[in-house]
């Protein structure tokens, strides 16, 4: 299926329906944040003359001085248990009650916090999607790190990935919740059956492998790619496959570069060749998407599967689910190694009472909790293979030894180094205009991938939507 | 009626001769009696009827709602949706769907029918009919996601049982297949109302009496000809009721489009339903929404019109 | 001459038996399936995909929902759990009260009406009979953008009392339509002799009409019980706070691609279904008879 199910904009859309209130209509009317972030090198936040004093020791384990709100609000979607376990951590440590409000969909968190900031409900942290920052910063639903004790030490252990995220505008506006990247990996037992020693390293290594692995009998279509329409799928595996070809969708204008002779163009059309004239790539590719995607895989009938979340490995070889677990490995990108990475991140309510609060409430969601561990980050390292977006904790030897059974944690921590925030790799995804476009983009290679358009048609289609949606 | 003397008069003639009323006047009776429903059904269907036409002449977004503008742009939301292709696709589909869904239904509903009235099986029969509820029963989106699962295309039950009777060679996509999508969701929902076809020709079936069989038997009819000369005139009329009656039901079809398909893959499981759905509830422009909405009324209407030129000529032949 | 015409009938009773199995298999099988998907484990589910017959059964998908035991699934997967389902009770809860309240509300209101057309005939009556039939074929959409508006204006979104109010309006006309049949085809005979011995119309239709009626209270109860039950679209937009969904929107939230759990899916469907089913089967001729009543004339 490649309709989109309740696809998280259509969630967002229909939910937020719901946000009453000129705030909420307003935001919802508008789109996007105005400027493009552009990497910066780290710069120590700015000196503000407010009367916090410097605290007599770290940032996390020092209680400001002011005095605590009746409850601090937290929310969230979950992910496991793991944030009531850091809020009950963070009550016990602080004595301040935390009033948890988990969605239980991440497409709902959105119109939620719509919903509640347009009551002018307190909210002090919100666990929040890269493309609803520049919304919510536009229409102040967020505040900035500024004038906080400890965010430079924070900043000082944040990997790339993670600063070119959280700092916008030369202000930082959150902590990390988690990173993720785009990677491929095969399975061990069609190779051994096929005496195949090493993974691709190129495309058309890719396809040679393919084509054995078809002509022996071991696999009918031996690629599975998360190909399926919806929020914003199709148009992502797009985005790396270029970005790993050597090319780009946009330039740094966000002007599409998608012309004849272009990387891009010449990538799409490889892509629709697994399709259609190698036969390569299942079909389903274009019904399936996330998990669904790599529930299928675990039927060990294909080979090969490229997926956007690096934490999928996990579940891909799942201890207690998988049946084909251990059996997964990962491989690096083609060529250079090149992909596309991203940080999910926790910011802070502007509706918050108390701001000093409200971070030591963010420290513990994406920071340091009293005792100086960073709890949640290590929760979701340990319990589900999502990588943090400090280097202290990816490099931890808990976090290795938990994700050995996962991955080749080296091979993994150098394909991380590879990944490039999807801003950069996508200048464009920052525009008002990129969700209208994207819907469109998808349909165009949808089409491409299932034969009934070259190419160059959809290229074009796309550069044509491009100027219908950006003018 | 008059009210005669009575021996005991009632509990509520005495609360009425003690207040001086007598008794309530059946008109006032009535009136009273039918207010509440009319409250609930002014409520919940006049008034949203004729806020729906309204809306559909307005410019309607959630902005404008906010702030209390809702300029009137006349027949323009009208305009749009007849300019859009998508909506001419979708009643495409909508006939398409409605078509196959019908004729199956139909076709499957009588022939079930008849096997389980046949008297030669009757433990059989009986046991289907003690049955024959469930799919009915079964909530519409939980049946199409249920029907969802059993499609998937690299483990679903389908895929599977077909490979085993040999009739495929390689797993199929179904609801992802833009050339099996819509009948998909035509497979999932006719499982669930089929039943209700079954229950009207089955009630049909049993208003013939056997004699006409008999001796039609005796006349040296076969199977068929007394289905053709017995059957089929005597349950027409029920044919008709239910043919109508289906055909505006399986129009307004949804849950089942939600949970298999979205709408996908592309548009090409489209239908009214979904498209004003998207348009009010997905991309939030109520107008236009509601617009279609009412040109999905309007094809309601005319099927109901017949409906009740059908029944009402039957009936009167009957 | 005998011999052949008995083997004859005997083929025909073997087809015909066939034919009902296939029925059987065609009610009982889809379901079946589902079954199957909610006794496994996920990893055995797509482990062992080509076995329809799974070799290991567990209950532990039913312990989760019905019982929040998260321990039982542990491993990873855990993570990409559809949470909702962790609140299965309470969404039950809330299909519970939404169903009863509108079967009570339908029926007292409902029979109310439905009296007055069959028996207090005034001149108005036909008219109002009418309307009703009308209205029973205003498809859903077009009463739910407008409705959307009022209730968020009124401040309705997000409550059951919102759903129920909207859902026994819409089911109303239904109602009245089996029940006003129900009421005309009982002998007015009864009636007279209590109005003979003093009833008022008002008495004669509480103490004759409704206890003789039970049956097609029942009827109409037991159909607008189910149809509340496994209504969607009314709650689905009404609703986007997880504590007033009912049954069915719970199902469509496992409609995601972020957190699938097919054979917790399939419990979950299983458990949904499971009410509506049970009391069409157990309550069968009652709701057969309504829906013959409501079908046709009379």
């Amino acid at each position: 299926m490649s309709g989109p199910k309740v696809t998280r904009r259509q969630f967002l859309k229909m939910a937020g329906v719901t946000a009453g209130g000129l705030a909420a209509s307003g935001l919802l009317a508008s789109c996007g944040p105005q400027a493009t972030p552009t990497p910066a090198p780290p710069t120590p936040a700015p000196a503000v003359p407010t009367p916090t004093p410097v605290p007599a020791g770290p940032a996390w384990s020092t209680a400001p001085s002011v005095a605590k709100p009746d409850k601090v609000y937290w929310v969230y979607w979950p992910w496991g248990k793991t944030e009531d376990e850091v809020a009950a951590q963070f009550e016990a440590d602080w004595g301040l009650p935390v009033e948890k409000v988990a969605e239980p969909n991440v497409e709902q968190v959105y119109a939620k916090v719509n919903t509640l900031y347009a009551a002018g409900e307190q909210m002090d942290v919100i666990k929040t999607l890269t493309p609803w920052i520049g919304e919510w910063i536009d229409n102040e639903v967020i505040q900035p790190l500024d004038g906080l004790p400890g965010v430079d030490e924070y900043w000082n252990d944040m990997n790339e990935l993670c600063r070119q995220t959280v700092k916008l505008d030369g202000k930082i506006w959150g902590l990390p919740y988690y990173q993720s990247f785009h990677i491929g990996a095969y399975f061990q037992d069609h190779f051994e059956k096929a005496g195949i020693t090493e993974p691709p390293k190129t495309y058309e290594e890719l396809v040679d492998v393919c084509l054995k692995l078809k002509k022996d009998g071991i696999s009918e279509y031996p690629i599975l790619w998360m190909a399926g329409q919806g929020a914003e799928h199709l148009t992502f595996q797009f985005y790396q496959l270029v970005w790993n070809w050597g090319g780009t969708v946009f330039d740094k204008d966000a002007n599409p570069t998608l012309g004849p002779g272009s990387k891009a163009r010449e990538a799409l059309a490889w892509w629709a060749k697994t399709f259609q004239e190698w036969k390569i790539t299942a079909p389903e590719s274009l019904e399936l998407r996330y998990i669904p995607a790599c529930k299928a895989f675990w039927t060990g009938k294909y080979t090969f599967h490229f997926f956007p979340h690096h934490y999928y490995m996990s579940l891909l070889n799942s201890e207690a689910e998988s049946p084909i677990k251990g059996r997964v490995k990962q491989m690096m990108c083609f060529g250079d190694g090149r992909t596309m990475g991203w940080t999910e991140i926790f910011t802070l309510g502007s509706t918050a009472k108390s701001k000093e609060w409200a971070w030591m409430l963010l420290q513990a969601a994406g920071g340091k909790t009293k005792d100086g561990n960073y709890t949640a980050a290590m929760k979701y390292g340990i319990g589900a293979m999502l990588g943090s977006g400090f280097n202290s904790v990816n490099r931890h030897p808990a976090i290795r030894e938990a994700w050995k059974k996962w991955t080749d944690v080296d091979l993994n921590l150098k394909q991380w180094e590879k990944a490039t925030v999807k801003f950069i790799v996508v200048p464009a995804m920052m525009k008002p205009w990129h969700q209208k476009w994207q819907d469109a983009a998808q349909v165009s290679i949808a089409n491409c991938l299932a034969g009934k358009i070259t190419a160059d048609q959809a290229c074009d289609e796309m550069i044509a939507k491009h100027k219908e949606v950006a003018g | 009626m008059e009210r005669t003397e009575a021996f005991r008069p009632s509990l509520w003639a005495r609360l009425r001769t003690w207040v001086g009323k007598g008794e309530i006047r059946p008109g006032l009776l009535a009136f009273l009696l039918v207010l509440p429903a009319i409250l609930f059904l002014l409520a919940i269907i006049a008034y949203p009827i004729l806020y729906a036409l309204w809306l559909s002449l307005h410019e309607v977004t959630l902005k404008g709602l906010a702030k209390g503008e809702l300029p009137f742009v006349g027949l323009k939301n009208y305009s749009i949706i007849f300019r859009d292709p998508v909506f001419w696709r979708s009643m495409l589909h909508s006939a398409e769907f409605v078509g196959t869904t019908v004729a199956l239904e139909v076709t499957l509903g009588l022939s079930i029918a008849l096997i389980i009235n046949d008297a030669r099986a009757r433990a059989f029969g009986t046991l289907n009919k003690a049955l024959m509820l469930l799919p009915w029963a079964v909530p519409p989106i939980a049946n199409g996601l249920m029907w969802f699962y059993i499609y998937n295309p690299s483990f679903g039950y389908l895929n599977v049982i077909l490979y085993k009777l040999g009739l495929i060679d390689q797993f199929m996509q179904f609801a992802g297949n833009p050339k099996l999508a819509l009948f998909s969701v035509v497979v999932a929902f006719m499982w669930r109302v089929t039943p209700f076809s079954v229950l009207l020709f089955h009630a049909a079936l049993q208003g013939i009496p056997e004699d006409l069989y008999d001796a039609a038997k005796v006349d040296g009819a076969g199977a068929l000809a007394r289905f053709r000369f017995i059957t089929f005139p005597l349950i027409r009329s029920t044919l008709a009721i239910v043919l109508v009656l289906r055909t505006a039901f399986a129009f307004m079809v949804f849950d089942e489009i939600f949970a298999i398909t979205a709408g996908g893959p592309g548009d090409r499981t489209w239908v009214a339903s979904w498209y004003t759905y998207q348009h009010a509830f997905s991309y939030l422009e109520i107008g236009v929404g509601a617009a279609a909405a009412y040109m999905m009324a309007l094809v309601i209407a005319i099927i109901t019109v017949t409906y009740v030129l059908v029944v009402y000529r039957r009936v009167e032949y009957a | 001459m005998a011999r052949t015409v008995r083997r004859r009938l005997r083929l025909d009773s073997i087809a015909i038996s066939l034919a009902n199995v296939l029925v059987t298999l065609f009610i009982l099988g889809p379901v079946f399936l589902l079954f199957l998907g909610a006794i496994q484990t996920e990893k055995s589910l797509v482990e062992d995909y080509m076995r329809l017959i799974p070799t290991q059964v567990t209950l532990q998908n039913f312990e989760v929902i019905l019982l929040g035991r998260e321990d039982i699934l542990h491993d990873t997967g855990f993570y990409h759990l559809p949470r909702i389902i962790f609140e299965f009770k309470r969404v039950f809860l809330n299909s519970l009260i939404i169903a009863t309240t509108t079967t009570v509300l339908n029926l007292l209101v409902g029979s109310m009406a439905a009296y007055a057309i069959a028996r207090l005939r005034q001149r108005w009556t036909q008219g109002f009979m009418y309307t009703n039939l009308a209205s029973r074929m205003v498809p859903l959409m077009v009463l739910m953008v407008p409705l959307f508006v009022t209730l968020r204006t009124l401040k309705l979104l997000n409550t059951l009392v919102g759903v129920i109010i909207t859902l026994t309006g819409f089911l109303l006309p239904y109602t009245i339509w089996i029940l006003q049949s129900f009421f005309a085809s009982l002998p007015e005979e009864l009636e007279d002799a209590a109005r003979i011995d003093g009833c008022t119309r008002f008495g004669s239709f509480l103490r004759v009409v409704l206890p003789l009626s039970a049956p097609g209270m029942g009827a109409a109860g037991v159909i607008v019980f189910i149809l509340s039950w496994n209504e969607f679209l009314i709650p689905f937009i009404v609703n986007t706070k997880a504590e007033v969904y009912p049954v069915p929107v719970l199902i469509a939230t496992l409609v995601t691609d972020y957190h699938v759990y097919y054979s917790l899916v399939c419990a979950c469907i299983l458990m949904g279904l499971l009410p509506s089913v049970a009391l069409a089967l157990l309550l069968q001729r009652y709701v057969t008879r309504g829906l013959l009543a409501g079908a046709l004339k009379g």
